[in-house]
């Protein structure tokens, strides 16, 4: 393993996670480079989502450490880490459903723009000035995807895709270092798993400082996205590399019983 | 076009300007009792948005609104008590507390401030608990400060409560404390700490993962409401004049629970139909309940005419309408306190940040 230095994001040193005595994360450790997309593949219930979990904070791990920008995050909580950069969407749709969609962006985006309760009840030019910059920053970011004109629709009233997308929009608007992707194309159709293919390169052609982290089932996705690949199983790292590697990767052939059919069968 | 629903004239007239008339009528032309009644519905008011700030809008479950209450009552009422009242009213009352004399307004604020301490400080412990544990803590609470007061007899005179203090809360006054109150939650609720209160609500795990700290902010929210309850209870000691512990317990808790439920615990406008409903009904059905003539009918006394009816009420609107009656929305305060309002009756347009944009 390469010594952190400074283009390193994120390093994990053999991490665990322990939940009454199922062991879902085996003394993983990998790195993260800055401006990098990754992705994360393997079966399910191999600890992707645990691993993904205790980089963003809303788990601790058992044993090990991780460390963000050389230091240990190990016990900082999940809100401290998004302030901090780490911006994550969920396996399942976690939206402010009730909500708006450009309401959902701007809570994550309000730390950017603070205010004092005195400022705001007096309503003075720095809390108007603050809200207007949210505001018009929330709107671009969705504008950014495409989806500005659903800012005052109802989150849960819309398409799964336009949701999955306000997710991710919600995410920028934290302004992320890194930014974890829990099977951010699970449910979506073909044609809308490659508009979100387009829209997260678009993302990181924009920001490309920005490191991704994805985890799908979907090879299609993972393939032309990543630069690197880990793969899992049962909690290990079983293999990494580059998308190449990782087709012609015997062990991971192995695990998915053929190319691109895993992702079917498993579904099914 | 623009409904007329919609113009800044029409908000204008029907949430500042009818309200205000009406209640200059109730003022110079009502004869006390009358009086006291639309008083207790202020009151009441903001007790129901007090507890819709933390139940309906940052999702934490609270029964503990009349301890906060209570509270702010006997904080409030040493505060404005002159001292030799105090003394001979209160058997063994500590010196440093009867010698203090405050004027209303300054009894008012530091009787919330008490009320928001104290929510403070067993905040930190039982804002960790989470749904149910919390409602069961906070109703533990209302049962822990009754016997406090009870049994704290040098300063709350125990059972027998304390009497004698002035009638402060006069209509004027209590609508201006109301007005206030309600301004400052409405504010909240619509500034990034009240965004980041209603993301906790929805879903605590999405909420920090954008970077609501959810202790902070439930702590946060929590203080607030009860620095409001507290006020409610001040305001509540000077209009009765005469407090008791068994007039903060489990009554007063379920009458708040049902005015902030059936007005719709998500809106803080809610709390005006609810506390109209609860406030009122007992007073029309006051004729059933003792029996007497109304509209020249005779009609023979029905004990517990009132809770019948009213817990046919909250039935029925928890069945047809489950968010209570104005579920998650802001009618009155949308309109009243939205500085859209007021620069609208002055511009034509006004300065839409999202549309403009386009
Ligand atoms: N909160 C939890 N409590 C107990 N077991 C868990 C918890 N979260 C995950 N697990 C277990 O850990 C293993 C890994 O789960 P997960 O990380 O969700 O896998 P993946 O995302 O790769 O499908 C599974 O066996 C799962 O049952
Ligand atoms: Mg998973």
């Amino acid at each position: 393993m390469a010594e952190s230095n400074n283009s390193t994001l994120i390093k994990i040193e053999d991490v665990s996670a322990v939940f009454q005595g199922i062991t879902a994360v085996d003394n993983v450790r990998f790195t993260l480079e800055k401006g990098k997309i990754y992705g994360l593949i393997g079966t399910n219930g191999a600890g992707k989502s645990t691993l993904l979990n205790m980089i963003s904070g809303n788990i601790h791990p058992t044993s090990g450490r991780i460390l963000y920008k050389g230091k240990e995050i190990n016990r900082s909580s999940s809100h401290t880490l998004a302030e901090k950069g780490i911006a994550r969407t969920f396996q399942n749709l976690r939206l402010f459903g009730k909500e708006t969609v450009i309401e959902n962006v701007k809570v994550a985006g309000q730390g950017k723009f603070r205010y004092s309760v005195l400022q705001m009840l007096f309503n003075t030019k720095t809390y108007r000035n603050a809200e207007k910059k949210l505001n018009r920053n929330s709107f671009d970011i969705l504008r950014n995807l495409d989806i500005e004109k659903y800012a005052e629709r109802r989150a849960d009233s819309l398409p799964y895709g336009i949701q999955r997308k306000t997710e991710i929009a919600r995410c920028l608007a934290l302004n992320p270092n890194l930014l974890l992707l829990d099977e951010p194309a699970a449910g979506m159709n073909p044609k809308e798993s490659a508009q979100l293919v387009k829209d997260i390169r678009e993302v990181h052609k924009k920001n490309p400082e920005m490191t991704i982290l994805i985890i799908e089932h979907d090879m299609k996705v993972v393939m032309s996205l990543c630069d690197y690949i880990y793969t899992m199983a049962s909690g290990k790292i079983i293999d990494e590399g580059t998308p190449e590697e990782i087709q012609n990767s015997e062990k991971v052939i192995e695990l998915y019983l053929g190319h691109g059919k895993y992702a079917e069968s498993k579904r099914a | 076009m623009e409904k007329i629903k919609d113009k800044a004239i029409f908000k204008f007239i029907t949430v500042v300007v009818i309200p205000l008339l009406i209640l200059i009528v109730i003022e110079t032309k009502m004869n006390d009792y009358y009086k006291t009644v639309v008083i207790l519905l202020f009151i009441n008011v903001i007790l129901a948005a007090a507890t819709n700030f933390t139940n309906g809008i940052t999702g934490i479950f609270s029964l503990g609104t009349a301890s906060f209450m209570a509270i702010g009552a006997y904080v409030g009422s040493l505060l404005t008590l002159p001292p030799d009242m105090k003394c001979s009213r209160i058997q063994g009352i500590p010196a440093f507390i009867a010698e203090i004399k405050l004027p209303f307004f300054a009894a008012l604020l530091i009787s919330g401030l008490f009320a928001a301490v104290f929510a403070g400080i067993i905040g930190i412990p039982i804002l960790r608990a989470k749904g149910h544990y919390l409602a069961v803590i906070t109703l533990g609470t209302v049962i822990v400060v009754k016997s406090l007061l009870d049994n704290l007899t040098s300063i709350t005179n125990g059972s027998r409560g304390i009497s004698g203090m002035e009638g402060y809360s006069t209509l004027p006054v209590t609508v201006l404390v109301t007005v206030l109150s309600l301004y400052v939650m409405y504010r909240i609720k619509t500034s990034s700490l009240g965004r980041g209160m209603i993301a906790l609500k929805n879903d605590e795990d999405a909420a920090e993962s954008l970077g609501i700290s959810r202790f902070r902010v439930r702590l946060f929210s929590f203080m607030i409401s009860a620095f409001f309850a507290g006020i409610g209870g001040c305001l509540w000691a000077h209009l009765q004049r005469s407090i008791a512990p068994s007039m903060f317990y489990l009554t007063e808790t379920f009458m708040i629970l049902e005015m902030s439920v059936l007005g719709g615990m998500e809106s803080l406008s809610g709390a005006i139909p609810g506390a109209a409903i609860i406030t009122f009904f007992p007073y029309l059905l006051s004729d059933f309940s003792t029996g007497g003539e109304i509209f020249g009918i005779k009609v023979p006394k029905i004990n517990g005419i009132t809770n019948i009816v009213m817990s046919v009420l909250f039935i029925l609107v928890m069945i047809f309408r489950k968010g209570g009656i104005f579920r998650e929305n802001d009618y009155i305060f949308d309109a009243m306190f939205s500085p859209d309002t007021y620069s609208g009756l002055f511009k034509k347009e006004h300065d839409d940040v999202l549309k403009k944009d386009v």
